[in-house]
């Protein structure tokens, strides 16, 4: 009996895993449907790169947290993520992940020290021209 | 003399065959079969961070799983009940050289046209 006490509360503990990891608002997915992408602009100096952080959410202490970005391939370019964890005062905080060099198809994945705020940007190297004005991206948040 | 300058040009290029191992696997779009999979090997540097990524087409749920070169494995991303299945990252530092095998399983019945990348 002690055996199906503990089995259960065991589901129970990874079924709450589950549905608790990520962010508190639950998964983020943002593609192409309805005009719902994340448009991360072109570079418009030299060295400069366009930059997107719309994305402010919070997470939980403890819980894995991930997201995947996937470029729109025209063209290719090297996309950068960086994940902060803002501080109380609102300022960008401290950078907790990063990743690029595999084109514009990155990730990146974090356990929250604390339940706090995390600012994400994403970076596009590529010239602004009026045929390349943004990078339609693809997002999933988990 | 020649001895020397061969063991010099050997150890100035070892540098550069490590480095050939380190570059991240970036495939073109591949197809998986149902229940299949699509393996790859990372080298993996103990201390850092390593990393792969699947993005599916939403018809069938994937996994990603990473084994080291005992046959453990020691990172996965698997979960069905996610609300979105086929987008998998698994990232984890290795304790001890690699190399790291990482299998990319399709968890359906279907066929899922997926982009990839491991490093």
């Amino acid at each position: 009996m002690a055996k199906k006490i503990a089995a259960l509360a065991l589901l129970l503990a990874v079924a709450l895993g589950v549905a608790i990891g990520g962010p508190t608002q639950g998964t983020i997915n943002r593609n192409d449907n309805h005009n719902n992408e994340v448009r991360v602009p072109s570079s418009k100096e030299p060295g400069v790169p366009g930059e997107n952080d719309e994305f402010v959410i919070e997470c939980r202490a403890n819980q894995r947290t991930s997201i995947l970005i996937r470029g729109d391939h025209t063209p290719v370019t090297e996309l950068e993520v960086l994940v902060y964890e803002m501080a109380r005062d609102k300022a960008e905080g401290k950078l907790v992940a990063r990743d690029k060099g595999t084109g514009d198809l990155i990730g990146a994945v974090w356990i929250p020290a604390k339940t706090a705020q995390y600012r994400i940007v994403i970076r596009n190297p590529a010239p602004f021209s009026q045929e390349n004005p943004y990078n339609r991206c693809y997002v999933t948040i988990k | 003399m020649r001895r020397w300058t061969v063991l010099s040009l050997l150890i100035l290029a070892t540098p550069l065959a490590l480095a050939q191992d380190i570059r991240p696997w970036v495939p073109e779009p591949f197809t998986i079969g149902p229940y299949g999979s699509v393996q790859t090997t990372v080298a993996g540097v103990p201390g850092q961070e390593s990393r792969a990524i699947a993005i599916g087409n939403g018809h069938t749920a994937l996994g990603i799983y990473v084994f080291d070169h005992q046959g453990h494995c020691i990172a996965f991303d698997d979960e069905p009940a996610d609300v979105v299945y086929d987008d998998r990252i698994v990232s984890w530092i290795a304790t001890a050289a690699g190399p790291f095998e990482v299998q990319f399983r399709n968890l359906g019945a279907g066929f899922n046209r997926a982009e990839a990348n491991a490093k």
